[in-house]
């Protein structure tokens, strides 16, 4: 057991690192069964790209939580962030099947569901990012890349002063607009419910 | 947001002892504070892992990309596999559908009935069953003739004459299922008509579709060289 949770930590580091060649074997080791079991509920095979997609940067965000324990297989934990992505997308649009030994892999996995939420908030933020200011955003690629405040300063002749209020009032223009969003308050609330 | 300026000097590690301190107390009892607090704090951490998230989401789509693509290839080459079985499947459908047909045609083309008119007519004469059925059959009521042949139970006398025609009978009613044990009974034993119920059990598996038996009747009647020779060495070249 040791020894599994050891490859499995090589695995998680993989993730962490974005390491192609650990990615790419996880993905092709399980793919074909989240395909089959996606299928199996009605889902599509477009529904199988998306689910895995989002449920590999599920995983991605767990790998670069600090304080994260590892306590069972990666695969484990992929299987419960598909069942509950699939389970959360259809559960408004489509009517499936669920059997009850299905809910409760849901509900062991219940902790997943605070990592999915995170990530459903990350997308959220990724949205309003994209429309905001494009002032405000060239600033915040600028941010994102990795510049340095002295190399932005040079590149954009901003004051310092300039560049710490635009900075913070795209940001703060940013929160508010988050804040009030109907999608954000149901995801705290859910967290809420699952603390 | 109330507290964007606030918060942002906390998150910072701009603030005194003593403004954290208050700060952090406030938290504890002002909700609205909290609420912003976390938002700003997990909109940090995003921005802090936003550059890797961009080139990890790259990454992923990448993968399933090329997955979908190898996948595609695979299909293809499926598909290669699927179409010469479908080729193969059509060529055997093709063959099961039109090869009975050619059989049949065939079948039609050597297919005469057996001519049978020794009976005598005459109004004053008794006839007996045997007669009867033979009348039957001479004025090619075929039907009646069977019913005839087995009502009377005549089927089972030792009679190969009247057992030909009862076969040949099945025959022109399109029942060689039937008509072939029959046949292949009266070859159990060598008699005059064996050549003739031969080459009629020959034409029989034809109309069967049971080609390897028709051969075989054939060859037989290709080696006993007799009358129905030739006809069994056309009808050969033409089931080859």
């Amino acid at each position: 057991m040791k020894d599994k949770l050891k490859r499995e930590r090589t695995i998680l580091k993989g993730f962490e690192l974005r390491d192609n060649k650990i990615v790419s074997e996880f993905v092709n080791a399980h793919y074909q069964s989240v395909e089959s079991y996606i299928i199996a509920k009605g889902g599509s095979r477009i529904e199988v790209e998306d689910i895995v997609q989002e449920a590999l940067m599920v995983l991605f965000n767990i790998s670069k939580t600090k304080d994260f324990v590892l306590e069972s297989k990666v695969s484990d934990y992929f299987f419960g962030i598909v069942k509950n992505l699939f389970n959360r997308r259809f559960r408004t649009e489509k009517v499936i099947f669920i059997t009850e030994a299905e809910i409760e892999i849901i509900d062991d996995v219940e902790d997943i569901n605070d990592f999915i939420v995170e990530n459903e908030k990350y997308k959220l933020y990724e949205t309003y990012l994209n429309k905001i200011d494009s002032g405000c955003k060239e600033l915040f690629e600028m941010i994102f890349s990795g510049m340095k405040t002295e190399e932005i300063l040079e590149k954009t002749g901003f004051t310092v002063e300039y560049f710490y209020k635009k900075k913070s009032l795209c940001k703060k223009n940013l929160l508010e607009k988050i804040k009030n969003d109907d999608k954000y308050k149901e995801l705290i609330l859910e967290k809420r419910k699952g603390n | 947001m109330k507290y964007f300026d606030l918060i942002e000097k906390y998150l910072a590690k701009n603030m005194s002892d003593e403004e954290k301190k208050k700060f952090e107390n406030q938290m504890q009892t002002n909700s609205e504070l909290m609420k912003e607090f976390e938002l700003h704090k997990d909109f940090d951490s995003f921005l802090n892992i936003k550059h890797e998230r961009d080139a990890m989401q790259i990454q992923v789509k990448q993968i399933i990309n090329n997955r979908r693509k190898s996948r595609s290839i695979f299909v293809k080459r499926n598909y290669s596999i699927a179409a010469s079985i479908v080729v193969l499947l059509s060529v055997s459908l093709f063959t099961y559908m039109f090869l009975p047909e050619k059989n049949e045609r065939l079948y039609s083309k050597f297919y005469e009935s057996y001519e049978f008119s020794s009976i005598e007519r005459s109004t004053n004469e008794i006839l007996d069953h045997t007669d009867k059925a033979l009348l039957l059959y001479t004025d090619k009521k075929y039907n009646d003739f069977i019913t005839y042949i087995e009502e009377q139970n005549l089927y089972n006398e030792n009679d190969f004459v009247l057992n030909l025609l009862y076969g040949v009978s099945l025959l022109e009613i399109e029942d060689a299922k039937k008509a072939i044990p029959v046949f292949e009974n009266l070859l159990r034993e060598e008699n005059m008509y064996s050549e003739t119920i031969n080459w009629y059990t020959a034409l029989a598996y034809l109309k069967v579709n049971d080609i390897p038996n028709a051969k075989s009747k054939l060859n037989e009647l290709i080696l006993e060289n007799g009358y129905y020779k030739d006809k069994a060495l056309e009808l050969m070249e033409f089931i080859k």
